[in-house]
């Protein structure tokens, strides 16, 4: 699955323990990290530390441990419920968010390497009460059912719209393929994304 | 209201019947009703609410001091536990509660088996006391899939008794055996089908929270309020007030009407913290614990005269929903066959228990029935489609069948199975569906209407993502002369008046109808007040277009003293009817590679009846989500259990396989409008359907293709190479 890089080299889920701050992470984290190591890499946890991430364009401020995914930490301590933990292993997209511009399953990353970035969820893409075109197409093509792969899903098609400038239905179907949905709605998504490539 | 003449039908086949309308029903919509919204591409009322992300699922419910809950199950299929300390967890950070399930001594009987539960003040802690937690278990001998559990010496799921339980089947129609050995011909073949989960996007799971008055409030990813508040009363304690809600729930698909184990976690350990609990499955414990589509094995001979008329059929079928019931195969249905016999035996091995999936018995049943079908026709020589109509009389199936032959051009399908070059093939076939569900008494809807010209309906009952809110406010709508979205459904909440249970393809046929007489109740209520206004009389008093007679709805509105009127509706029983279920057809045109093994489906033709469509938008959703399941069942679904240690070896998603975008084909859903006059919006059942005949049509489709007959589901690769290397090319 290509779309789901994971940028940087900060933490990955396993290695946080040992792993060095990412100089973009580390600097935003303030000042409540665990003592530098003489001889080796800075380590973090396994106590809370502060950090600040950017969501929806708004800076909010928490207390996590350093093993706390970006999606627990949107989900669990901000109350940010859009994105959906379905599978908390990077295998269904419920969980999709924009990182930087970027496509990334929040259950694959830690909140740390979010430190710094421009985090966006689905709740984001509205202005006030308005919904984005896409999240208006998914509605008047009904494509969505039980709903709960959909914030998801209307990440990965935002992702492709943002890159490609009229999506042949291949490139859709590939750029989705890291998102699952249980009721069905694929073949609606695919046509909620033509329409809103077809009407800018 | 007596004897009402109604129109009953669809297209030209349209005919009057006298139907018996209960007193206190409008006569049903017919054939021939003007309807302004009903059956009009109504865009989904809580459509924004989900693409907003706004919508708030129980997964989604976070309270203050809420502390999160986890269980800990059995990793084997089959053991017994020697030892169980939970004294570390008790003692690990954040752990506000441990639950243990099981004691020494207990048996295990299935990989998810519940051991103990904790709750902690976060998920990540609550992980963590799940390792701490220690126990020994003494590892049993599992069995798990029907054949080894059938085996001679097999260890028994529960020692003492047998792995099958025989032979249950309706009454034997005739002398079967005898019509099969006088035959011309004599067709047999077995089927075998796997375990399904459901893998309901949002898994099982609920929030429970005591409120200083003693009761209990309780969010649960449920497709049965009302059955979670009985059954949360029980864990609770009797006479506790109970109030559940299901705002937003995240599929069922049959998985869930029960309290699940994590249920009860959470309210007993909301009990024992006195602190609001969240409890969630994982993937893993969705997928070996949420419940499951039985695996099945299923025997068939037939016997065909000279006419390739089946004069006989024996159906002999064994299903295994693991250390549950449940197993039985939907078939023979749909077809006449002569003279007939059936048994089903349900089969124990270490799995776990299934529970009703979306057309419990149907998928298994017609993948081997109309597999079997095509199979007889290609034995008598004939066209699989003329084989059927030789086998049904059904008008409705004959309209739906020709149609969608038309439409996946039925003539382009290769004349001999198999024919062709190269090593893509490509082939044409097609399964039917039949289910029986109008709805049923029960049920209750209010519709309120304020002063200020705002217009609700209630019912408490769910939306599973079916689209019950759209079909209330469609025909709410319809009778005031709105648009349906000013009418705001809430549902979901057990405050709210009766409704069903999701299961039976129930709901809407069921909610539906209380609408119509709620929408009509606020309707007159309503017309009394306008009538008033206006000097004349309040049945003269039209609603339509926004307006009550020649007043605007929100000045009419303004004449409610009070604040609101209130209109209710019953459902009552249903009618004498056109016809007491509903039918489709699916056609699937197949490319197979026959050197890589790999199944692509190009297009898939699915015509479906549900009585009369009231919002056509999120009927032809249902039947699409059919029809994909049905690929998904057909293609790549398997649960795998590991044949030593009886583990589940896929629980997640990155090995169990369900279809994704890329294994999407073009998909056209036909909305076959039918007036049934079986209730009073001639409403039928329509979520289960549409998933029952797509893995059989895509079969069929590719024995069309290749000349292979697959007998065995998922049709994966291998299997696809298996056949194809004992034919010659």
């Amino acid at each position: 699955m290509p779309k789901k890089q994971k940028r940087g080299k900060g933490f990955s889920r396993r290695e946080f323990l040992t792993a060095g701050a990412a100089a973009a992470g580390g600097a935003a984290i303030g000042g409540r990290t665990a003592e530098a190591r003489p001889a080796g890499p800075k380590t973090l946890g396994p106590k809370k530390v502060a950090v600040t991430l950017n969501v929806n364009g708004k800076d909010r401020e928490l207390e996590i441990e350093p093993r706390v995914t970006l999606l627990r930490a949107l989900r669990n301590h901000l109350d940010v419920t859009g994105p959906k933990q379905a599978c908390d292993r990077g295998a269904c997209g419920g969980c999709s968010v924009l990182v930087d511009g970027l496509l990334v399953n929040a259950c694959m990353m830690l909140a740390l390497d979010a430190v710094g970035r421009k985090i966006v969820t689905p709740e984001g893409l509205m202005e006030g009460d308005k919904m984005a075109p896409i999240q208006e197409a998914f509605c008047a093509h009904d494509a969505l059912q039980c709903g709960f792969c959909t914030p998801g899903f209307v990440m990965a098609c935002q992702w492709t719209l943002n890159r490609r400038k009229s999506p042949t239905l291949a490139e859709i179907k590939k750029d989705l393929s890291g998102n699952i949905c249980r009721c069905g709605t694929y073949n609606r998504i695919f046509q909620a994304v033509q329409t809103v490539a077809k009407k800018r | 209201m007596g004897k009402v003449k109604t129109k009953v039908g669809f297209g030209e086949k349209v005919r009057e019947i006298e139907v018996d309308v209960p007193d206190g029903e409008p006569a049903p919509w017919g054939a021939d009703a003007k309807l302004t919204v009903v059956g009009t591409d109504v865009v989904r009322v809580d459509a924004a609410m989900k693409a907003s992300g706004r919508a708030k699922y129980t997964y989604d419910i976070n309270l203050r001091d809420m502390l999160c809950a986890l269980v800990l199950h059995a990793p084997y299929g089959a053991a017994q536990i020697k030892k169980l300390d939970t004294s570390k967890a008790e003692k690990m950070p954040g752990v506000k509660g441990v639950l243990p399930f099981k004691k020494a001594g207990d048996p295990i009987r299935y990989h998810g088996d519940e051991v103990a539960a904790v709750a902690a003040e976060t998920e990540d802690q609550a992980e963590d006391a799940l390792h701490a937690i220690e126990v020994e278990y003494d590892r049993k001998p599992v069995v798990t899939t029907i054949a080894t559990a059938m085996a001679a010496g097999a260890p028994q799921v529960f020692p003492g008794r047998e792995n099958v339980r025989p032979g249950r089947g309706g009454q034997p129609r005739g002398d079967a055996e005898g019509a099969i050995k006088s035959a011309d011909k004599v067709v047999e073949a077995a089927y075998e089908t796997q375990v399904q989960t459901h893998s309901s996007f949002e898994p099982h799971g609920t929030v429970a929270k005591f409120n200083e008055d003693g009761s209990l409030t309780v969010w649960c990813s449920t497709q049965a309020t009302f059955g979670i508040r009985q059954q949360a009363q029980q864990v609770a304690g009797r006479g506790t007030k109970v109030r559940v809600f299901a705002e937003f729930v995240g599929g069922g698909f049959g998985s869930k009407f029960g309290l699940h184990v994590t249920g009860a976690a959470a309210i007993r350990l909301a009990k024992q913290t006195g602190r609001p609990v969240k409890c969630m499955c994982t993937r893993e414990s969705e997928h070996t614990t949420g419940g499951n589509r039985p695996s099945s094995l299923q025997k068939m001979k037939a016997g065909l005269d000279k006419d390739g008329q089946i004069q006989g059929l024996i159906v002999e079928t064994f299903g295994s929903g693991g250390i549950g019931g449940g197993g039985g195969c939907a078939n023979p249905i749909i077809y006449s066959y002569g003279a007939g016999k059936k048994t089903e035996s349900d089969v124990f091995v270490n799995g776990g228990p299934a529970a009703a999936f979306r057309a419990p018995g149907h998928p298994q049943g017609i993948f081997a029935l109309d597999s079997f079908m095509d199979e007889c026709a290609h034995a008598a020589g004939l066209d699989p489609l003329e084989f059927r109509k030789k086998h049904s009389r059904d008008e409705v199936y004959r309209a739906q069948w020709d149609l969608g032959a038309k439409m996946i051009g039925w003539e382009r399908r290769n004349k001999e199975a198999g024919k062709g070059s190269g090593h893509l093939r490509r082939g044409i076939g097609m399964a039917s569906t039949r289910w029986g569900q109008i709805g049923a008494p029960g049920s209750r809807v209010d519709v309120i209407i304020r002063d200020d010209g705002t217009v609700e309906a209630h019912n408490g009952a769910q939306d599973i993502g079916t689209g019950t809110k759209t079909v209330l406010a469609t025909i709410v709508a319809e009778e005031l002369g709105l648009k349906p979205p000013q009418v705001a459904v809430k549902m979901g909440d057990t405050d709210l008046p009766m409704g069903p249970g999701s299961g039976g393809s129930v709901t809407a046929p069921s909610v539906g109808p209380a609408a119509r007489n709620a929408g009509i109740d606020a309707k007159e209520k309503l017309a009394e007040l306008a009538a008033k206004k206006l000097g004349v009389e309040a049945k003269d008093v039209v609603f339509a277009d926004g307006k009550v007679g020649t007043l605007k709805f929100e000045e009419a509105c303004k004449l409610i003293e009070g604040g609101s009127l209130r209109g209710t509706g019953e459902r009552r029983n249903n009618y004498a009817t056109y016809r007491g279920g509903v039918a489709g057809c699916q056609f699937a045109d197949v490319e197979v590679d026959i050197e890589t093994g790999r199944i692509r489906p190009v297009k898939v033709v699915a015509v479906q009846d549900a009585g009369r469509v009231i919002s056509k938008l999120t009927f032809e959703s249902q039947v699409l989500g059919g029809v994909i399941q049905g690929i998904s069942y057909a293609l790549y679904e398997d649960r795998i259990l590991d044949r030593n240690v009886g583990t589940q070896m896929n629980a997640d998603f990155l090995n169990y396989k369900i279809a994704g975008p890329a294994d999407m084909p073009e998909i056209e859903v036909v909305a076959f409008s039918i007036a049934n006059a079986g209730n009073n919006c001639g409403m039928a059942g329509l979520g289960e359907p549409p998933t029952i005949p797509t893995a059989a049509a895509i079969a069929n489709a590719v024995f069309n293709a290749t000349g292979l007959r697959l007998r065995s589901l998922p049709m994966t690769p291998d299997k696809v190479l298996a056949a194809a290397g004992k034919k010659e090319w």
